[in-house]
């Protein structure tokens, strides 16, 4: 059977997939991959308001997958494609809180002054500063992961986070394996947003 | 000095984080060590989110109808492990 997962090399070709391959590739996924699957959906509404949960997310995600509003680009991984849908979801659905938050805002004073398209969402900021400090408490007991944590929010790479830290590239790669189960680990366990 | 934006930070740890994940093999799904229950349980919550993505499009017209991929999957169903 053809399958479209990122370790098959066949069905990958340079051709725009259609929604038929999207469906294909979703009815593929293996257990494992689900499991990811979950996690990642888990992991983008890490920081969302409470209303809006990991299947509500995955669900958009897939129907906007197999409607075609997504195309799916060649070459990319059926389980990273969704979990780029995944993010813009939950990345429209802050510009959309902020814009309505904006037009409440302009109704109570018309005199806000142009700065204000550039000014820090504050609700956002808080729920990031929130949503941090629990990745922060999920690695807590890992003072290696914790370094690299800081380092990849700071947009360091693999490198710059060895050499600020002093870690062997080793120690940062057995670090990052133990990260990943923790976070798949979580991505299954984390109590509902 | 720069104010912190911790919406910043988090969007880079979260493209990284998800990039983990990504990166994740079966064997790291494998050495969670997690009874198979929870497994099962969390893999069908996901095919359960894919059925339904279906029956919503069947109700109104969301999932493209012509439709190799929804009825692909409504025929063959979402495959159980």
């Amino acid at each position: 059977m053809e399958r479209f997962t990122e370790r098959s090399t066949e069905a990958i070709v340079a051709v725009e997939s259609t929604t038929a391959d999207v469906a294909r590739a979703i009815h593929a996924l293996t257990a494992a991959e689900l499991l990811r699957l979950k996690a990642l959906a888990r992991l983008w509404t890490r920081g969302l308001p409470e209303v809006l949960g990991w299947s509500d997310v995955l669900h958009e995600a897939i129907a906007r997958a197999l409607d075609g509003s997504r195309k799916w680009p060649p070459g990319v991984p059926i389980l990273a494609f969704l979990s780029s849908i995944m993010r813009s979801i939950c990345d429209d659905h802050w510009r959309r809180a902020r814009r309505e938050g904006r037009l409440l805002a302009r109704d109570d004073d018309r005199e806000a002054g142009e700065g204000e398209a550039q000014a820090p969402d504050p609700e956002r900021a808080l729920a990031a500063a929130q949503a941090l400090a629990a990745v922060n408490e999920l690695f807590c007991g890992d003072a290696a992961a914790l370094k690299v944590i800081a380092g990849l929010a700071d947009g360091l790479t693999p490198a710059e986070i060895c050499r600020l830290y002093g870690m062997s590239e080793r120690d940062y790669d057995t670090t990052r394996r133990r990260m990943r189960r923790a976070l798949l680990r979580r991505g299954l366990t984390w109590r509902e947003p | 000095m720069t104010r912190w934006d911790p919406q910043i930070d988090f969007a880079r740890l979260l493209d990284a984080l998800a990039q983990e994940i990504l990166a994740a093999s079966d064997d790291d799904v494998r050495q969670l060590t997690l009874a198979d229950s929870v497994v099962r349980a969390s893999a069908d919550e996901v095919r359960r989110v894919i059925e339904a993505v279906l029956e919503d499009g069947a109700e109104v017209g969301d999932v493209d109808a012509s439709l190799p991929c929804a009825a692909f999957l409504r025929e063959q169903g979402v495959r159980h492990h």
